[in-house]
């Protein structure tokens, strides 16, 4: 049952900031990560900005991604933190948050004899 | 919540529960309603607390409770009374654990996951995680069908 309100949700939801920038709206892109942000940091958006279209344009690269550079240099690290993290949803409550309702109706152990 | 999951709720019968199939009906809608709740208050934590603060913290916290909970399955009991208390122990730890998840590690998991990779490799990096996160499930999903049918 969830596509559904997702996709109206996902229509209506405001673009990205990221997205933005990559399209050369930074006038835009500051405005979303204002509304994104504490107020008090209102100031800082213009620089959050000038981040993303330095790392944008350090990442600009066109030839095809490998799967042998997700194993190099700094990627690693990449690769390493996404997979953990990925892996680590299973252990710290992903299975009780799925199943909650059988967990409760569950059987308490008792000692067999 | 899984479908299945009501579906083996409405199948099963009273006679092993550890509690009564309507008030682990009303534990699991207060605790769908309550995760939603919390990963609305999550959009709040994350404009003062950093996610690696949230991230692990929080699955430090839930770490934790995870222990407490199998303390709590696993201490024997004699007498009807105490294998009440232990049930009713596990139940609220299960709702306190799963609620604290969508509070804290698991809106901060998912800001990691998408954020962490270089824009290039993103799909890449994005797909090999995701069959990390299934490796890892296997073996759960093996365990859980043991610890959650007292049948087997």
């Amino acid at each position: 049952m969830f596509p559904t309100p997702l996709a109206i949700l996902i229509w209506m939801a405001p673009e990205s900031p990221w997205w933005l920038t990559r399209k050369g709206k930074f006038e835009e892109a500051a405005k979303a990560v204002g509304r994104l942000g504490n107020k008090t940091l209102i100031q800082a958006n213009q620089e959050s900005v000038a981040m993303m279209r330095r790392t944008i344009e350090l990442e600009k690269d066109t030839s095809d991604p490998s799967l042998l550079e997700l194993f190099k240099g700094v990627d690693l690290y990449r690769t390493a933190i996404v997979c953990g993290v990925y892996a680590a949803q299973n252990l710290t409550g992903n299975l009780i948050a799925n199943q909650a309702v059988y967990f409760f109706k569950r059987k308490p152990c008792t000692p067999r004899h | 919540m899984h479908p299945e999951t009501l579906i083996r709720i409405y199948a099963n019968d009273d006679t092993e529960a550890g509690i009564n199939t309507n008030l682990a009906f009303a534990l699991g809608l207060i605790t769908s309603a309550l995760q939603t709740v919390f990963v609305m208050l999550s959009w709040i934590l994350t404009t003062y607390l950093g996610r690696r603060t949230i991230y692990v913290w929080g699955s430090a916290f839930n770490t934790f409770l995870l222990i407490m909970l199998g303390v709590a399955a696993t201490v024997p009991v004699q007498s009807e009374a105490a294998k009440t208390a232990a049930s009713l122990a596990q139940a609220s730890l299960g709702l306190i654990i799963s609620v604290l998840f969508t509070l804290g590690p698991a809106p901060a998991s998912w800001v990691i996951i998408g954020e962490t990779s270089s824009i290039r490799l993103r799909p890449l990096t994005t797909g090999i995680g995701r069959g990390c996160y299934y490796i890892v499930n296997i073996p759960c999903i093996f365990l859980s069908s043991y610890m959650l049918n007292p049948e087997v």
